[in-house]
């Protein structure tokens, strides 16, 4: 293995400490037999340098890096877990939401035939059905053609591609507020918004039954409106309550009570102070910054 | 890599790198250029160093910043720079201050190829990976440097 020609790399590659046990060996073996080389040998083992430990770089803290102000450091790594956990949650909750909203559909067309049940056997039920005025005197009641579930259920069967849409018009203390239901007066909206489609409120039971009372929903195209409204005594405490709770009653999603209330509200302020027959009255009202006619065609 | 495990590569390595430049540029305020600088590399592309890789990184920088340094720059002569007592104890053999000076007779890079097998203990692949040559050139480049240094030792009167 080691000869004259070779054993000078073989010392240096001693003194590199690159030598297997077999091989230091062999070059040990061989410079016992060449004893000439050994001092040749002691030569390159002195070759190795050996570091001067005292030599050491002042101040290292020079070099360190602090972690950020008012957090601690997460790894890239740690940071995209956190980051793909965080958009799988929030998918999973959009998800959720959703299948919430759309689950508000059944219940509107479930609340549907509720709604009109108390309206038509048992008014009172409800909680505008509970209002009830205060001097008969002054109360005047809807009589004789009232709307009829059939005829605008016939309205609705009509072909009509309108949504329906109801308008609940809340009197307040003073019952002189009458609205007469004329099966063939058309009220159209001016601005609308389209609604899911809902059985007009049923006919309400003359002198005995207070009237019922609905909220108009938006549509987006002129609809036929059914408007009922009873004089009542209520408070005006009690009416946002009501009101309330006749919107929880309504199958219209959440999205849209807060518009249709407006609208009852606006629509309530407004012919309060109509003396006349509303039938004949054109009227106009507000809401927000949007303006609404109703008017006799 | 993250912020603690650089930290620790400074704790740990800063001291070897130090002295690694030192050796090669033969200056102890270029050295400290030369660590500040392959420290700011490492932090620079921290994410895509491994830990266990980072010495490696560090010197390899090192490598690259020192050769170029000395052969960029004209300084005072290494020789000089190298006679600092500091590195050389009192009572120690002239063997040490002989090897000091025998180390000025070479090249930077084979005073590199040098530091790195006998200050650091890298066999002959790692160098080349470090200093960008291959097994065999780094073989043949360190056995040239080793026999420079043999015959200086040699031609020392009283040394060996």
């Amino acid at each position: 293995m080691v000869n004259l020609e070779n054993y000078e790399e073989y010392m240096m590659m001693y003194a590199d400490g690159e030598l297997n046990e077999a091989e230091t060996k062999a070059l040990m073996d061989f410079v016992d037999a060449n004893p000439e080389l050994a001092k040749e040998l002691e030569a390159y083992s002195a070759t190795k340098l050996v570091p001067d430990t005292t030599m050491v770089y002042a101040n290292k803290d020079q070099l360190m890096k602090a972690p950020p102000a008012g957090g601690r450091t997460i790894g890239m790594r740690t940071w995209w877990m956190y980051a793909a956990a965080a958009a799988v949650l929030l998918f999973a909750v959009t998800i959720f939401r959703q299948g919430g909203d759309t689950a508000d559909s059944p219940a509107v067309a479930s609340n549907t035939p509720a709604v009109q049940q108390p309206v038509s056997t048992q008014p009172t039920q409800t909680p505008v059905t509970d209002n009830k005025t205060e001097k008969d005197s002054n109360r005047e009641e809807l009589h004789s053609n009232p709307v009829s579930p059939v005829t605008h259920e016939n309205n609705i069967a009509s072909g009509e591609s309108k949504v329906e849409s109801r308008k609940s018009i809340e009197s307040n203390r003073k019952p002189k507020t009458i609205i007469e239901e004329q099966p063939k007066e058309e009220i159209r909206i001016a601005k609308e918004e389209k609604i899911t489609p809902a059985p007009q409120q049923p006919a309400y039971k003359p002198e005995n039954e207070p009237v019922q009372q609905v909220l108009a929903q938006q549509t987006e195209k002129p609809n036929k409106v059914e408007q009922i409204s009873k004089p009542t005594e209520e408070t005006n405490n009690e009416q946002p309550k009501q009101r309330r709770r006749l919107l929880d009653m309504l199958p219209i999603s959440r999205n849209k009570r807060e518009g249709a209330s407006m609208i009852a509200s606006a629509v309530t302020k407004r012919v309060e102070n109509v003396t006349d027959n509303l039938k004949d009255t054109d009227i106009k009202f507000k809401i927000g910054n949007k303006e609404i006619f109703v008017v006799k065609l | 890599m993250e912020l603690k495990d650089y930290n620790n590569c400074v704790k740990e390595w800063a001291d070897a790198l130090f002295r690694f430049a030192c050796k090669c540029t033969g200056n102890e305020e270029d050295a400290r250029d030369v660590v500040q600088n392959s420290f700011e590399v490492l932090w620079q592309k921290r994410e895509n160093v491994a830990p266990a890789k980072a010495k490696a990184f560090l010197f390899q920088v090192a490598y690259n910043q020192s050769v170029d340094n000395y052969r960029k720059q004209s300084r005072m002569s290494y020789k000089e720079e190298i006679d600092d007592n500091r590195s050389i104890t009192p009572g120690q053999n002239d063997l040490k201050r002989v090897l000091e000076r025998a180390l000025t007779k070479l090249d930077e890079q084979s005073r590199a190829l040098v530091l790195l097998k006998d200050y650091e203990g890298y066999n002959y692949e790692e160098i080349g990976q470090i200093t960008g040559l291959n097994e065999s050139q780094v073989k043949v480049y360190l056995h040239r440097a080793r026999k420079v240094l043999k015959e200086y030792l040699v031609s020392v009167e009283n040394v060996i």
